[in-house]
């Protein structure tokens, strides 16, 4: 066997895998610290998230959108069509403020997606600062891992690793459910969408790494 | 015998319905007070005949006295703003401290004001919970909406019953960014709902003469923490004080929607005490 077959070979689950339609569910960190600015609100965060996601979507794929803040709404049906996702976006514009249960969210949107086939995954868009969780966050990667649902997350605080760092979690999060964890800059939100999308549709045989947090 | 049946029935209920109801208006004020002799200790084991009640300045006799442990139902919160960076880990070992304090039949709920108002959606006696939320949910930054946080406390307690406690642990004044705090409806709302406010302050702005004058009036404490002093002593010191007050109660036949003011004294010399100072005369229970 030649080299250049072996490597097709070995390419073939990958090239598979992207060809599969993939089920998604983004949800978006809406609380105080994500949305609310000394100047003003970010209103628009989850209509450009909802978009980017749009636009990555592909014949066959399904995608929920969702927001949490002092609630956790998330779209009851998949929907099947970016216009679908995008309108879902433009609905959740106005839910912004409160707190930050994002293990709770996260715990939320992976029960949306039992029973869907792989590719599947969590898209979450936060800081980090997580406030007002029924669910603490080791109990949370638990059901997650359990569950066979990867985590991809898109944050927003690039500026400095504070202490506390709220990235340490997310990281740990992603590692652990064999996701992906970047950090970004509001301007570069799409973009991290839309590479979180590409890489989820690599993850139908993935298996979750080692729990390492 | 059926027709009779239905007749005896009907006569009954109009028996029934002649019969006049009569209505006590009467209820019962709670007062939950705090007794310390003139060392600052608290006072224990007095009596029912230790203790005098006055309503708008008239003694009231005592309906209701307990002097054994209460219980506690308390929301804290802890000021994450920006001037709180430097002390998260010392606030963490207070907040442990608090929560170790604690008496199996104690609930709590933790919830914090900075960068977010948030307050915990859990009011648990679940020790390993509380100090969960404390590892992951504090998060320092951001301004001081004081009075904002203190109402969301208030209303998270708002269908408790018995004594409510909100316990603040805060470094400044109301900064009044992000969310509309309302110092005057959140006064009313201590007042409304009996609630008793307790105040923690450190160095530095120490406690606002809004904060004192709230905690004074409720019947709450408050302490201002030296810099080198045992933060985790004096949350702990809180905790020893609720259980040691004494529930006092009297009887009020007023319903004028108005304040009432209150006044508790006791006839042990040299002892002071502290509770709250009024009430509002509403429909319904009295808080």
């Amino acid at each position: 066997m030649s080299a250049l077959a072996l490597l097709a070979l070995l390419a073939l689950p990958a090239a598979q895998a992207a060809t599969r339609p993939a089920n998604v569910v983004l949800i978006v960190d809406v609380s105080h610290s994500v949305t609310y600015g000394i100047v003003k609100r970010d209103r628009t965060l989850v209509v450009d998230a909802a978009a980017a996601l749009a636009a990555a979507m592909q014949a066959g794929d399904t995608a929920r959108v969702g927001t949490f803040g002092d609630e956790i709404t998330i779209e009851p049906a998949p929907l099947k069509d970016a216009d679908a996702v995008r309108a879902a976006g433009a609905r959740l514009a106005e839910r912004i403020g409160g707190r930050s249960p994002i293990w709770d969210a996260l715990v939320a949107a992976a029960g949306t997606l039992e029973g869907a086939a792989a590719p599947r995954g969590i898209i979450v868009l936060t800081d980090g600062r997580s406030t007002g969780n029924r669910i603490g966050f080791a109990d949370a990667v638990d059901q997650l891992k359990r569950a066979r649902i990867p985590v991809f997350v898109v944050s927003l605080d690039k500026s400095d690793r504070p202490i506390p760092d709220p990235g340490a979690r997310l990281e740990q999060l992603a590692a652990a459910t064999g996701g992906t964890c970047l950090f970004v800059d509001r301007p570069a939100l799409p973009a991290a969408i839309t590479r979180s999308v590409s890489t989820l549709r690599l993850t139908a045989t993935a298996q979750p790494r080692r729990n390492n947090y | 015998m059926t027709r009779l049946l239905a007749a005896a029935l009907a006569l009954g209920l109009l028996a029934q319905q002649d019969r006049p109801t009569f209505k006590s208006t009467s209820r019962t004020v709670h007062v939950y007070a705090t007794v310390q002799g003139k060392d600052g200790r608290l006072v224990p084991n007095l009596t029912r005949d230790d203790f005098q009640i006055f309503e708008d300045g008239k003694a009231r006799p005592i309906s209701v006295f307990d002097n054994t442990p209460q219980k506690i139902t308390v929301a804290v919160m802890f000021d994450m703003s920006n001037s709180m960076a430097r002390e998260l880990a010392r606030i963490r070992d207070a907040a442990g401290a608090f929560v170790r304090a604690l008496w199996p039949d104690d609930r709590a709920r933790l919830g914090s004001f900075g960068l977010e108002v948030a307050i915990s959606p859990l009011l648990t006696s679940d020790k390993p919970t509380l100090l969960r939320i404390i590892d992951e949910e504090l998060w320092p930054g951001g301004p001081t909406p004081l009075w904002y946080a203190t109402d969301l406390a208030m209303t998270s307690l708002d269908n408790e019953e018995g004594r409510r406690v909100i316990l603040l642990f805060t470094d400044g004044e109301d900064s009044g960014f992000f969310v509309p705090g309302n110092r005057g409806e959140m006064r009313r709302h201590a007042e409304r709902g009996g609630f008793m406010i307790y105040a923690i302050g450190l160095p530095g702005h120490g406690l606002s003469e809004d904060l004192q004058t709230l905690a004074d009036d409720t019947g709450g404490g408050r302490f201002l923490v030296g810099q080198g002093d045992n933060l985790g002593a004096t949350f702990a010191q809180v905790v020893e004080e609720l259980h040691q007050q004494y529930l006092l109660g009297f009887s009020t036949d007023l319903l004028d929607g108005k304040s009432h003011s209150v006044r508790v004294k006791t006839t042990r010399e040299g002892a002071k005490v502290r509770a709250r100072q009024s009430y509002v005369a509403m429909d319904g229970a009295i808080r």
